[in-house]
């Protein structure tokens, strides 16, 4: 049987896996400034509506010792921190509009 | 008629010394002469921020510190009695690095763990507090001697965990004087209760001194920051400091919070679990708002030459800048936060950081188009305003009065 990529009841989120399920925030920056400003929208609505939810869930377990479909959806939720800009202010640009260069700008976490 | 930009005065909780009025000279920024006159007088008679202890925080962990404005490169590491040391990464035998690191990318991070420092060229070793450990095939050698062959030793002192070191054996004054009065504020700021959460670095092709002062005023925030936080383009009052301070070399100012901020649904669901650094933080701390502003948001915190530690509710972060040449600067943040205990509170988290990195590519993004034009000598003068821009005044005061009157060390 497959093992289940996140928890029981977020079956509906298991499309942005394993893209969206990464661990650094420097690996999710870079899905960010790579990605259309449709798929970053898709992201953001798509956690945004069950974001309390996911919460509630997650805060029954500790930090430190989540199951791989906890710390899925961890860091699903940690893309949509990552995203939320991107989608409020920016229009959906994955790179800071008129920013300093993505390329030269180091993010050591 | 153009609108009045504020609806607040700027508060002076200093005397603010006199700094000359009118436009600045354009020469401080862009000139390899004045540069090297820095070097010599600014950054070898003040102390200058490294890192944090904390970073190190067992015996053997050391941490390497570029330090290009010293043509040189730090290890600063904690010894087997605990005390933290700083040496210049040069092996007396004959000059290679002691420490090297696989780089990765990760170029401006690198720490490790040893219980002795060997150098990679012919293996001398060293111990933690820089003593040359016996050598392969001494008896080749004339009679080393122990008392003056072993790493350099860089002076070194810590404030409140921040880690400075100072170029001279006797430095003119000890750290904490060197701090002054901007430490007393800052002094019971509970730092060792937070965690190291996020840094970002770049090298920028510009000047130290206008790569910092495009993080001490506020008055660019309703313009440049228009497209991250749109709130503070609608509110160009924003652009005022509540309050302001000088104390000598060192200024801190205040920013403020719009009591009318609308925040954003991903700000609304950070603060709903943690802390955000969108405004409305109420976590009162101590060591933060010396002014008791209201509608307080954050203290910027610079201490000369090259280190702000910007403090606020619940959060702060640091900026280093390290001068290359007259036109060339490495710029490192790093962010703190109280420590997550829960699941929700470690993705609030992540929205203070990817809140200040969004904001902090605006700022560097002038940087180096500042800098191209600058050096076009098409300017021979900037026109600054005395209030909001003091903190740009008074880093050029500072700079051109220590290079006028300071000793080379
Ligand atoms: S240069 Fe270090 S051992 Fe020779
Ligand atoms: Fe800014």
């Amino acid at each position: 049987m497959m093992e289940r990529q996140l928890p029981e009841g977020f079956e509906a989120l298991e499309r942005f896996g394993p893209k969206w399920f990464a661990d650094t925030e420097k690996q999710r920056h870079r899905l960010r400034t790579d990605s259309s400003p449709d798929d970053l929208n898709d992201l953001y609505e798509a956690v945004l509506e069950r974001f309390d939810e996911i919460c509630a869930e997650l805060d029954q377990h500790p930090l430190t010792e989540l199951s791989v479909a906890h710390q899925n959806l961890l860091n699903l939720a940690l893309s949509f921190m990552e995203v939320s800009l991107a989608v409020e202010a920016f229009k959906g640009a994955g790179k800071v509009p008129f920013g300093f260069d993505t390329e030269r700008w180091e993010v050591h976490f | 008629m153009s609108a009045p930009l504020s609806k607040h005065e700027m508060k002076l909780g200093t005397p603010i010394p006199d700094m000359g009025e009118g436009p600045i000279s354009v020469e401080p920024y862009v000139s390899p002469e004045f540069f090297q006159q820095e070097k010599q007088k600014i950054f070898r008679n003040a102390w200058i921020e490294v890192c944090r202890d904390d970073m190190i925080p067992n015996p053997g962990d050391y941490q390497i510190c570029p330090m290009e404005v010293w043509d040189s490169e730090l290890i600063v590491v904690r010894g087997k009695d605990n005390q933290v040391r700083a040496f210049h990464n040069i092996c007396p035998h004959r000059g290679m690095k002691v420490v090297r690191l696989d780089h990765d990318e990760s170029s401006n991070f690198q720490c490790g763990h040893a219980s002795v420092l060997i150098c990679p060229f012919h293996g001398w070793g060293y111990n933690l507090d820089g003593s040359l450990r016996p050598v392969m095939g001494e008896e080749y050698f004339d009679k080393i001697d122990r008392d003056q062959v072993g790493l350099l030793p860089v002076t070194l002192d810590i404030w409140n965990g921040f880690v400075f070191v100072h170029y001279q054996k006797e430095p003119p004054q000890p750290l904490r004087e060197f701090l002054g009065a901007l430490a007393d504020d800052m002094e019971e700021y509970p730092f060792d209760s937070f965690t190291h959460i996020a840094r970002y670095s770049a090298q920028a092709k510009c000047n130290w001194k206008a790569s910092m002062d495009a993080f001490h005023e506020a008055y660019h925030a309703a313009t440049l920051h228009g497209g991250s936080i749109p709130e503070a383009a609608r509110l160009p009052e924003g652009s005022v400091p509540t309050s302001a301070r000088i104390y000598g070399p060192h200024h801190s100012l205040s920013m403020w919070a719009s009591p009318d901020f609308r925040p954003s649904p991903a700000a609304v669901a950070a603060w709903k679990y943690g802390q955000s650094f969108s405004a409305g933080g109420e976590m009162k701390l101590p060591g933060a708002n010396p002014g008791n502003d209201d509608n307080w948001w954050f203290d910027i915190n610079v201490f000369f030459p090259n280190f702000f530690c910007d403090t606020g509710p619940g959060w702060y972060f640091t900026y280093n800048f390290r001068p290359i040449s007259e036109s060339e600067t490495v710029w490192v943040m790093d962010i703190f936060q109280k420590k997550a205990e829960t699941c929700s509170q470690r993705i609030a988290q992540e929205h203070t950081k990817v809140m200040l990195r969004d904001i902090v590519y605006e700022d560097l993004s002038t940087l180096e188009q500042t800098q191209t034009m600058l050096s076009s000598g098409l300017l021979k003068t900037l026109n600054i305003s005395s209030s909001l821009e003091v903190a740009v005044r008074h880093l050029h005061a500072t700079a051109c009065e220590w290079v006028a009157e300071q000793e080379p060390a």
